[in-house]
């Protein structure tokens, strides 16, 4: 079975746990994403009698022996029970196929998703989604548009630890997609199997690569949420409101030149504002129109309010300003 | 929120509180374990290490062991022979050992763990191919290459007897490397047997006395003695038992009449 002995590990010929893994840890990873980002986001308005209850059903698997996981799913997947049945009459099976395997994976590591989602949504300030529904946006919009990119660092770190919890799933897996090489073998199915052989080299070589991928994707993940806190100031502040208003306030807006593009379209009536301003920070761009309406501008504290209002007024702009 | 100790001096304390109570709470399991301890070890406790097929058989013969030498408290480790080798290899402190093949103990007897002269046959076995009761479809090992059956389950070779005979059997009539696709490695007998017994498998190569313990399954053919290698059940103390003596009597005792009677009930072929 092994063709180069290297100490204690050895590659085995046939590499398809890794594929198989990888596939199936990837696929659950694409469903969980999805699926945990919807449900934490109806959990986080849904306050009903029953919350602590689905609260609980959804984080089961994580408390719960991967054993009880794999029985229920077995049970419910069995040839013997009603979705079983519905599936043959399909000419489908789960039990024992690479399905099984995508099934358990997702339903493990779903709920890590689910809470590492739900916390992120709860950090973000309740009052910028009721701006924006304020101003007009669509539920979809708050949601695409606002909360998402500030809840953005969670929900990737969810992603990856499902990922990785999915990638290291083996007691349900087995119970329901069985052992079957080249078909439903996982790398830890093939630790298991190896180490019960006697195969200790083979082991030691898969049990590296699945410790290298796993680390992997949380250094990555760790590397870059370092990454985006530290920049978070400069990136964040032109596209949403800075988070950290003592931060920004303390920046001198220092006198920089101000220049107002000449506006190639005339107006008919109504405003035309067309700013491009380098600040501290960020750059200022800014052009936006408005006829026969009221304009509102809302941001954070050195957001460019100010700026935008005394640049499209003409002022030469040399502001310390503090607003609400 | 993120926990940040900007002063040097509080990151220190904090260490030395979780440190402390560290060492506490690992004092506080030593300290309990010293008021409370085991009670006093006028039993001996003997750990057989046996073959997953053995269970029922074992759990019959121990109330009356127990009853003729009631300072003997036994115990059982049940598994695949393959991983049970493995955990004796690996210091499991296991007194007796009984595998469903000779490979296994062959491997131990290689290594001079077993007590010298205590290696015996207990008893041989037959393996079959089985199906859920309701089942139709399968008459006989060629009736597996149809298309009509999707999985069947075998012990995983490397560590599973039941596996490797199976292998054996399958090789013989050249019908392994068209099956393989559709088998499902279990990793140890009985879990073949729960995997046909549920019906999500269509078929299994489970031993004879596996097959007769559930009502679940019946068995489809027998397979030829000659098509594998004898399924025998050997046993032998093992030279890392502390108690050798007690052992070796209780491997007397399970090759006595009474057992012998036990391992027939139960379909294991028993010689007189």
């Amino acid at each position: 079975m092994t063709i180069i002995m290297n100490g204690a590990i050895a590659v085995p010929l046939d590499l398809s746990p890794l594929w198989i893994s990888l596939k199936a840890s990837t696929l659950a990873m694409i469903i969980i994403f999805f699926s945990g980002i919807a449900v934490a986001y109806w959990m986080l308005d849904y306050q009903g009698k029953s919350r602590s209850l689905l609260e609980g059903i959804l984080v089961s698997p994580l408390i719960f022996p991967p054993t009880v996981v794999g029985f229920l799913l077995l049970l419910c997947f069995g040839k013997n029970s009603p979705i079983g049945k519905l599936l043959i009459s399909l000419n489908f099976s789960i039990v024992f196929t690479w399905y099984g395997a995508v099934i358990t994976a997702t339903v493990v590591a779903f709920p890590l998703m689910y809470r590492t989602a739900l916390g992120a949504f709860e950090q973000v300030d309740r009052n910028l989604l009721a701006v924006a529904r304020t101003l007009g946006a669509t539920e979809w919009t708050v949601f695409r548009r606002i909360v998402l990119p500030l809840a953005w660092p969670g929900v990737l770190a969810g992603t990856v630890l499902a990922f990785a919890r999915a990638l290291g799933e083996f007691g349900a897996t087995l119970m329901l997609a069985g052992n079957i090489p080249g078909q439903t073998q996982t790398i830890p199915m093939a630790i298991y199997f190896a180490v019960e052989a006697g195969a200790m080299d083979e082991a030691g070589f898969w049990a590296v690569v699945i410790l290298f991928i796993s680390l992997c994707g949380i250094v990555a993940v760790n590397f870059w949420q370092d990454q985006s806190t530290a920049s978070q100031g400069a990136i964040a502040a032109p596209t949403h409101p800075n988070p950290s208003p003592n931060h920004v306030s303390e920046l001198p807006v220092t006198e920089l030149p101000v220049t107002e593009l000449p506006v190639t379209e005339l107006p008919i009536t109504g405003l035309i504002v067309n700013i491009q301003k380098q600040l501290i920070n960020f750059d200022l761009d800014l052009s936006f129109s408005v006829a026969e309406s009221t304009l509102g501008i809302l941001g954070g504290s050195g957001a460019g309010k100010v700026c935008c209002c005394a640049a499209s007024q003409g002022w030469k702009v040399q502001v310390r300003a503090k607003l609400c | 929120m993120s926990l940040r100790f900007h002063d040097d001096c509080m990151k220190r304390q904090f260490f030395l509180v979780l440190l402390s109570a560290m060492l506490g709470s690992f004092f506080l399991i030593l300290g309990v374990q010293q008021i409370n301890p085991e009670p006093a070890q006028l039993n001996t406790t003997l750990l057989v290490s046996a073959a997953a097929s053995l269970r029922e058989v074992m759990e019959e013969i121990k109330p009356s062991y127990q009853q003729e030498y009631p300072n003997v408290n036994l115990t059982f480790n049940f598994g695949a022979s393959g991983a049970l080798l493995r955990q004796i290899e690996q210091g499991a402190p296991a007194d007796i050992f009984i595998s469903a093949a000779q490979h296994q103990m062959d491997k131990l007897d290689q290594k001079g763990s077993l007590v010298p002269g205590t290696r015996s046959n207990l008893a041989n076995n037959k393996l079959v191919l089985i199906v859920p009761k309701n089942s139709r479809s399968v008459s006989s090992f060629m009736s597996l290459n149809q298309p009509g059956i999707k999985r069947i389950a075998i012990g995983e070779p490397r560590s599973v007897p039941a596996g490797q005979y199976g292998e054996q059997v399958l090789q013989k009539l050249n019908l392994w490397k068209a099956l393989k696709p559709k088998l499902v490695y279990a990793n140890h007998v009985r879990q073949v047997l729960a995997m046909v017994e549920s019906g999500n498998v269509d078929a299994g190569l489970v031993y004879a006395t596996d097959a007769k313990i559930s009502d679940k399954v019946k068995v489809v053919v027998i397979a030829a003695n000659n098509f594998h290698s004898p399924i025998v059940y050997p046993m032998a103390v093992l030279r890392s038992s502390k108690n050798i003596e007690t052992s070796k009597v209780l491997a007397q005792y399970l090759s006595n009449r009474e057992t012998k009677n036990i391992l027939r009930k139960y379909g294991f072929i028993v010689s007189q």
